[in-house]
């Protein structure tokens, strides 16, 4: 029966190859876990990414009951949590997995770093790690102030005051990213935004970048 | 036919060479691991919920603010270092600390495999890899440190309590505070009157409050607030019209 469908979409969309070319491409056995338990390290960059699935389901069902403007974006946040069903453990998982996000990244990183995996020919897929962490970082910058709380405005208030130093365009790019010349309405729609839509878009292209490149390289093998 | 033949002559080439195929050994297996950190990212959010505070309110002066924790090293070391560069008089280049000290350590992050080129793996044959991994880590550590612990601070000194033990003694606000004797010896025979601050942002100029906390002039002594209370009383004297 599966077999048949199969062919059924080969003969359509020849799918086969590029499933057979994902599923047996091979995998050092020194970073399974079930070969060493040491080779856990291997898993901070897998984990990541599964987190990151984790953020992109939660934050699409927030998205369903948030309203970024700054009456509703604190009382819609109080009533995800107060009402809506599971709203509070949806709410609870985006922002822990956000911080758990940060350590499995910096974890990820200093792997790298200490196994050398940087070295040629791998120099460019560090360049797309880093822009990847500059990445979740703005994610988290951004979607702290979404909340709308006293602790959200003052971080950010920080936060954006230090582009006023840029030379020259300082100014003006605070006032691009701030939508004015303070933190205001027009603050919290742009940040929905960057969080929601540009960040989303730059964050899977860059994590196709990484992933292509890793099937290009391989995996590093023991020293 | 074919397919069993294929499969069974790839598995034997796979294991001579110490590897698995993608599917399904790599991948469940990792998978496990994985699995494991969602499932504890899930029950520690059953247990454990952010806390909302209150609606933001641009006109609180008084708020402490306080970034997500994996920032925090990023404020504290520009509150520390913006501190020194004015002792040094260097406001006027304010952007080289501002904007070039980060826009030249992120550099320096992404130019790594462009120093480090060795072929090289082990960290402890790559001593300046591994001093520099040192010490970005030992910065990130203590700027965090102290910054958990000068939020703190700061948040039990707000303000009104940094006037009732560093003002009150001297100066008074609708009259709490300030010197019963209303003077302060300055030199044999000659007395200052500590002012009345109730009216003193109308007197001074914010810029000229900040001089005198930070310079004082006239026989107050030196309070050594830290920046930020400098910051929380300026705001506050200013305030007082």
């Amino acid at each position: 029966m599966f077999t048949r469908f199969v062919r059924w979409l080969d003969e359509r969309m020849m799918v086969s190859p590029l499933w057979r070319d994902i599923a047996d491409h091979p995998v050092p056995a020194h970073t399974n876990p079930s070969e060493r338990v040491s080779a856990f390290v291997y898993c901070f960059g897998g984990v990541t990414f599964l987190l990151i699935i984790a953020q992109f389901v939660t934050g699409m069902f927030l998205a369903m009951d948030y309203v970024p403007d700054i009456t509703n974006a604190y009382n819609s946040t109080r009533y995800i949590m107060d009402h809506v069903l599971f709203g509070k453990q949806l709410l609870s998982m985006h922002n822990w997995g956000s911080t758990l996000i940060i350590i499995m990244v910096t974890l990820h990183m200093l792997r790298i770093y200490w196994m050398g995996v940087y070295k040629k020919p791998r120099e460019l897929n560090w360049l797309v790690g880093v822009t990847l962490l500059l990445i979740i970082l703005t994610f988290g910058f951004t979607g702290y102030l979404l909340p709308w709380d006293e602790k959200a405005y003052f971080a950010t208030q920080v936060g954006v005051s230090f582009v006023q130093y840029v030379p020259f365009i300082g100014k003006a790019l605070f006032n691009i990213i701030a939508g004015g010349n303070h933190i205001g309405a027009a603050t919290l729609s742009r940040f929905f935004a960057i969080h929601v839509l540009f960040l989303p878009a730059l964050l899977l292209s860059f994590l196709g970048l990484h992933f292509l490149m890793i099937r290009r390289n391989g995996i590093t093998g023991p020293y | 036919m074919y397919e069993h033949d294929h499969s069974e002559h790839k598995a034997k080439e796979y294991h001579e060479k110490g590897v698995v195929p993608f599917w399904p050994e790599h991948l469940l297996k990792e998978m496990v691991v994985g699995l494991t950190a969602v499932a504890a990212l899930f029950v520690f959010s059953i247990f454990v919920h952010p806390s909302l505070g209150h609606i933001a309110d641009p006109a609180d002066w008084a708020y402490v603010p306080a970034p997500d924790w994996y920032f925090y090293w990023v404020q504290n070391f520009f509150d520390v270092s913006g501190y020194y560069w004015s002792e040094l008089g260097l406001t006027k280049y304010d952007w080289v600390l501002m904007f070039l000290i980060p826009v030249l350590l992120i550099l320096a992050l992404y130019l790594v495999p462009f120093y480090d080129r060795s072929r090289e793996r082990r960290l402890l044959k790559r001593p300046v890899a591994f001093g520099l991994m040192l010490f970005g880590l030992t910065f990130l550590g203590y700027f965090t440190a102290n910054g958990i612990y000068n939020h703190d601070y700061l948040v039990a000194q707000e303000p009104i309590t940094i006037f009732q033990q560093s003002c009150a003694s001297c100066h008074s606000i609708q009259g709490l505070g300030g010197n019963a004797k209303g003077v302060v010896a300055v030199s044999p025979g000659h007395f200052v009157y500590p002012p009345d601050l109730t009216h003193v942002g109308s007197i001074l100029s914010p810029a000229q409050i900040r001089q005198q906390l930070v310079n004082p002039v006239g026989g107050m002594p030196n309070l050594h607030l830290p920046p930020a209370a400098v910051d929380y009383m300026v705001n506050y004297l200013s305030s007082l019209k």
